[in-house]
């Protein structure tokens, strides 16, 4: 059931409401209780077997979590086995059900084998629910969690608004919630959440979906018969990095929302990535609580190990402007790339995705080789600011619509031609009509190489004005932890949080102009739902 | 209640009112002519956007007329066949125009039955383009729901979800944005003129022809469609080159024949006019054979399953009206009366058809195609081609110098053993 059907508006999320209001006013406990069949229904909704699949994972995870508790302290040996057996038993399952093929595949493709590929269920949000459940053995083995339920696990686990598609959360920011949760109608947190839902669900079908419509074909054309323009790339490239910012933004916020309907709140997992200065500042602000997980459970660790082992070998680590080369290359390149490795494999079982992860593992290792550099010979940190602060925007932005194009391209083989067309290879071409229109200046693009084609212009002319009118939006709007600080719209997000400076200063306020405003937003997010189409994410 | 609670009161209040304003919107204007909501000039008059669903509109337009007679074909019949022409006997009136851009032969027959069960039905008259006949159609199954019809289902049994039906429909219609958009788009198309119109009768206007050749010329026309044809016919070829026997798709006219037979229903195939740009494309590919081939094969399958109520006509010929020059290379000035370009025939000559076949049939336009008449009439084309192309210098005519020189006996022959 996707967040934006009629079924899951207009029937699933009403009828769960109802019922969790009027139970939590007698009882939070049966309201909670509630809240986990529900998920669970939610979750076997898109296919039943998804359900049969995840329980058996859910309950061997609880059994291990419910032993690490019992034994941290008095034996920390078996404890370390226990976590392990976790952590090895939940990557087989994710490797089994996502990867098997892609490793079946590779091995044909390297060795020439001809392994015949099986068919697979996936069970859905298999990616988010297998690095949460990681994060919570982690943190049980770490003493982060004292006590704990199978009813409390479950929901943790299992609870719908971000059982998908994330935030990939920590049972220690969400049970708390729960526990203290009343359960009850609370008019604020549905004001909240309903704006939250309703701008989410607005940027996904009227944003994300319209580019959508001319972004695909381009790709489809690019794989099928190639050819494609310098301006169909970079309309393509620029459309689809909107349409997975808008998508992904939409559906952080529709999962905000609905979770505040039940008087909780996520963490943050989407903060204007585009609006970013550099690649680290972008990851911090792109799926949030991935970037968290994976700093947390793999780069930190990584880091901590290979700096011990480095400093026990008497060879140098890390020591800011003075960093050596060996240094950086082992304690920030290697463990950058390797987790960007990680990051690009979660999210796709394809060659293409490892490729994605790989470019970024390299442009932030480029990006802080770069911050050790400068202060070697740029050390007016204001005066640097004010030079690079634009330009670190304008290179990220390309850096990350570039790399964009091999997440998107459905083969290593298209995304090449892409980029190939991106830069000019195959000259740079304008349609015809464009070309009679622009008269004397036509002659201009004509000595610049520029060629006329025999295509309409008012189709690429209405691309422009859309992917313009978003990228406004993208820069200079607010977005909805900015509008709604006030209210603390994810966990940590509060009035004081900091703005970037060149939003237009708008703040929402559960005020009767904000109530039309919103109810227009709604119904026209509610009328373009005629046409389901899946959240990206949903795939991952 | 404190601010919040009012917000929320206010939101709902406000959603209703949008989105219910944004129903009675759609159900005034309705672009797609589902309600028959009265057309008032300068605001729904013209029906614009019918286009975007047009199996829709034509599913509720067919239930409200209740044809006696109703048009079956692709976008040649949509704006070619007028249903309201007075060339129409008075006993095959209401006349319903079921055309749909780029039907085939399957969705023809599905239109068929749609029309059947309106319960009026006597007369068929069905469109059938060569091009349909060159592989067997391949249906999307299931239909999106604006191609699904009320009454029949897509295996043509009675429709036992119509209440469904017609509440995907009405919110399709009523309470989507692309509806609204619609709405607005047929509103400010009002003062273009001309304005494209689906008319209550199925029909469409040329208006999208008109502009076109009042901004570009007639010329142009012919050469972007001559470009289309000539990007088709490899395709044509090769699935042509497959086929050792029987043309495909002859099995869907014959659903249609026994269909109508069962039920008594007068059935008219009809052979169109094409231009001679588009005939020659098939003579230089080599596909007249087939051509002959799948006119012979109708003019079988009607004698042998028409039982009396099914006629077969061909106004396919080098006639006069197929011979019209194009306008030259750089003329925007000049008009052509009878194509608009060379698939599309006007209606001043689907006038001509219709008196042809229903009116006093004193014209020479087109013949009643019979297993008896068929081979001379296929020699008679080919003799009318000799006769265009000796007239317009033989080699130095454009298609005819691909294909060698102009028509001789020697050609004949091959051809004949070609078909043999």
């Amino acid at each position: 059931m996707l967040f934006n059907s009629y079924t899951f508006i207009f029937a699933f999320l009403p009828a769960t409401l109802s019922v969790f209001y009027l139970l939590g006013s007698r009882s939070s406990s049966r309201a909670l209780i509630w809240l986990t069949i529900v998920s669970l229904t939610f979750y076997a909704w898109w296919r039943p077997i998804n359900v049969l699949l995840i329980a058996p994972s859910i309950v061997i995870n609880f059994c291990l979590a419910r032993a690490l508790i019992r034994v941290k302290d008095s034996k920390p040996g078996l404890a370390r086995v226990l976590l392990l057996s976790g952590i090895a038993f939940n990557v087989c399952f994710l490797g089994y059900f996502k990867y098997w093929n892609f490793f079946e595949g590779t091995i044909n493709d390297a060795f020439g084998t001809r392994m015949v590929l099986t068919h697979v269920i996936l069970p859905l949000g298999i990616s988010f629910i297998t690095f949460q459940k990681i994060a919570f053995l982690v943190d049980a083995h770490a003493g982060r969690i004292e006590s704990l339920s199978l009813r409390d696990y479950a929901l943790f686990v299992l609870f719908f608004p971000q059982l998908v598609s994330g935030p990939i959360v920590h049972y220690r920011e969400m049970m708390p919630q729960f526990r203290t949760a009343s359960a009850q109608f609370n008019a604020e947190n549905v004001a909240v959440g309903l704006t939250l839902f309703f701008f989410g669900l607005f940027k996904k079908v009227i944003f994300a979906d319209s580019l959508a419509a001319f972004v695909s074909p381009i790709y489809s054309h690019a794989q099928l018969a190639g050819g494609i323009t310098f301006v169909d790339s970079w309309i393509a490239a620029v459309g689809f990095t909107l349409q997975i910012y808008f998508d992904f933004s939409g559906y952080t916020d529709m999962a905000l929302g609905i979770a505040r309907f039940f008087g909780v709140k996520l963490p943050v997992n989407f903060n204007s990535p585009l609006r970013a200065t550099s690649i680290v500042d972008f990851w911090l602000r792109w799926h949030v609580s991935l970037t968290r997980f994976l700093t947390a459970y793999i780069y930190n660790p990584l880091v901590l190990h290979l700096t011990r082992r480095r400093a026990a070998k008497g060879l140098p680590v890390f020591g800011g402007r003075e960093t050596s080369i060996p240094a950086f290359a082992t304690l920030l390149m290697f463990p950058t790339v390797l987790t960007m490795f990680v990051s690009g494999l979660w999210h796709g079982a394809g060659y293409q995705y490892v490729i994605w992860g790989l470019l970024h593992g390299g442009l932030l290792t480029v990006n802080h080789g770069w911050r050790i550099l400068r202060l070697r010979f740029w050390t007016n940190a204001e005066n640097y600011l004010r030079v690079m602060r634009p330009v670190g925007f304008v290179l990220t932005f390309l850096s990350v619509v570039f790399a964009m194009v091999m997440f998107r391209a459905p083969s290593v083989r298209t995304s090449c031609a892409m980029w190939k067309a991106m830069v000019g290879e195959s000259g740079i071409s304008l349609p015809v009509a464009i070309f009679s229109h622009l008269k004397g200046l036509s002659a201009v693009l004509i000595s610049l190489g520029i060629r006329p084609e025999f295509s309409g212009g008012k189709a690429l002319t209405q691309e422009v004005l859309v992917i313009s009118g978003l990228l406004a939006i993208t820069f200079w709007s607010p977005n909805t932890l900015q509008l709604l600080a006030r209210f603390e719209p994810a966990i940590g997000v509060t009035a004081k949080t900091r703005r970037q400076g060149w939003e237009l200063p708008v703040v929402w306020s559960p005020s009767a102009a904000w109530a039309v405003g919103m109810a227009v937003i709604a119904a026209i997010g509610l009328l373009a739902l005629g046409q389901l189409s899946e959240f990206l994410y949903w795939q991952f | 209640m404190g601010s919040a609670g009012r917000f929320c009161l206010i939101w709902l209040i406000s959603l209703l009112a949008t989105i219910g304003l944004a129903g009675l919107i759609n159900y005034e204007i309705d672009p797609y002519d589902v309600y028959g909501s009265a057309r008032m000039p300068g605001v729904n008059q013209f029906k614009a956007q019918a286009k975007n669903h047009m199996m829709l509109a034509k599913s509720y337009q067919v239930n409200r007329v209740r044809p006696t007679t109703v048009l079956l074909g692709s976008s040649r019949v949509l704006i070619g066949l007028d249903a309201q022409s007075a060339s129409w006997p008075a006993y095959m009136c209401p006349v319903y125009n079921f055309g749909v851009p780029g039907s085939s032969s399957t969705s023809q027959f599905e239109s068929l039955q749609e029309t059947y069960w309106t319960g009026h039905l006597k007369y068929v008259v069905a469109v059938l383009d060569f091009e349909n006949f060159v592989q067997e159609d391949q249906v999307r199954r299931p239909l999106s729901e604006d191609q699904r019809r009320l009454h029949t289902l897509e295996d043509g049994r009675p429709n036992v979800y119509r209440s469904r039906q017609l509440f995907a429909d009405s919110l399709l219609t009523l309470f989507t944005l692309g509806a609204l958009e619609d709405s607005l788009a047929t509103v400010l198309a009002q003062t273009r003129e001309p304005t494209l119109d689906l008319r209550p009768d199925g029909s469409a206007n040329e208006a999208e022809f008109i502009r076109a050749v009042t901004v570009d010329g007639y010329r142009v026309l012919f050469d972007q469609k001559e470009s289309d044809v000539r990007k088709r016919e490899p395709d044509l070829v090769r699935k042509l080159s497959n086929i050792r026997q029987k043309m495909p798709n002859l099995d869907q006219v014959a659903k249609m024949i026994e269909f109508c037979r069962e039920r008594g229903v007068a059935l008219a195939l009809v052979i169109p006019p094409t231009h001679v740009d588009t005939l020659e494309i098939y003579w230089a590919d080599g596909l007249w054979p087939r051509v002959e081939q799948w006119k012979t094969e109708l003019a079988g399958l009607v004698q042998s399953e028409g039982g009396g109520l099914v006629s077969l006509w061909d106004f396919e010929a080098y006639d006069q009206y197929a011979t019209e020059a194009r306008p030259k290379a750089n003329d925007f000035q000049s008009a052509t009366k009878w194509f608009w370009e060379p698939s599309h025939f006007k209606k001043t000559l689907g006038e001509l058809m219709l008196k042809r076949m229903f009116g006093d049939g004193s014209s020479d336009f087109g013949v009643q195609l019979t297993l008896t008449n068929v081979a001379s009439r296929n020699a008679f084309v080919r003799e009318q081609r000799f006769a265009y192309h000796c007239t317009r210098g033989g080699t130095q005519s454009l298609p005819a110098a691909r294909n060698g020189d102009c028509w001789t006996a020697d050609s004949h022959m091959r051809l004949d053993r070609t078909l043999n």
